[in-house]
């Protein structure tokens, strides 16, 4: 999956792109827990090249965030479509992660 | 471009082939890309079921999708042979909510088809489940 990593101000930015389905999760996941485990600052995933997330991206969302949960490092999410932060709402990951509307909020949240 | 047909295996990766169909029957049909999508997700869904559960590993089995488009609906028919199974008698996982640490991995995948799709129907005929999601596309 193509996920660009960028860095800005001491935060680590990954900006996914396409869809996050069943097909390709488990590495969606694989490779953000990489990336993550790479660094040691705060970290947001910037969803705006995202068309769609099936509930088996939501899935790896839960395990990239338990995967952190005992590091005290942020992790933030933003970016997203209104059509996508629907299926975050009908999920009710607003309780789960912070959800950001714009890159400049959720770095300065990450930090 | 009314109708598309596409028989695949039931094995995860021919699902992009189903993505592909999507795109190219919607873009065709001139269907805004905020609802193919949305169609893609709630197919993601039900056929990644039918991936995980229908069929025994050893024998595996197939899978049809067909779209068609008319009177302003999107609609995509999934039938498989395998186990009788009717996800709207799926009781509701009531435990999506609250933090990280009290959440449980799955559960939402009908929960989205349910809230993404305009209506969802389910028969069993003869050895197949067949299961209609549709999608108003109001007229532009």
């Amino acid at each position: 999956m193509d996920i660009r990593e960028v860095d800005q101000d001491g935060v680590l930015i990954l900006e996914p792109s396409g869809n996050i389905d069943s097909t390709n999760a488990k590495q969606f996941a694989a490779q953000i827990i990489g990336a993550i485990q790479a660094r040691q600052c705060g970290v947001v995933i910037d969803f705006q090249k995202i068309r769609y997330v099936s509930s088996a991206g939501f899935r790896s969302l839960l395990i990239i965030g338990k995967s952190m949960e005992d590091s005290n490092r942020k992790l933030i999410l933003c970016g997203m479509a209104a059509e996508v932060r629907r299926v975050f709402d009908f999920a009710r990951f607003d309780e789960v992660f912070v959800i950001c509307s714009s890159r400049e909020d959720g770095t300065a949240q990450a930090r | 471009m009314r109708r598309s047909h596409l028989q695949i295996p039931a094995t995860q990766r021919d699902l992009r082939s189903v993505v592909a169909l999507v795109d190219a029957f919607c873009g065709a049909n001139h269907v805004p890309v905020t609802l193919s999508n949305r169609m893609n997700l709630a197919l993601d869904e039900v056929l990644s079921n039918i991936v995980n559960y229908a069929y025994s590993a050893s024998e595996g089995g197939t899978i049809d999708v067909e779209l068609t488009f008319s009177n302003n609906e999107l609609t995509a028919l999934v039938e498989d042979r395998g186990k009788p199974f009717d996800p709207l008698q799926v009781p509701q996982n009531d435990n999506q909510k609250g933090s990280l640490k009290d959440r449980q991995l799955g559960g939402l995948g009908l929960l989205f088809v349910k809230q993404l799709m305009d209506s969802v129907s389910y028969a069993r005929s003869g050895d197949r489940n067949k299961l209609t999601l549709t999608i108003h596309v109001p007229s532009t």
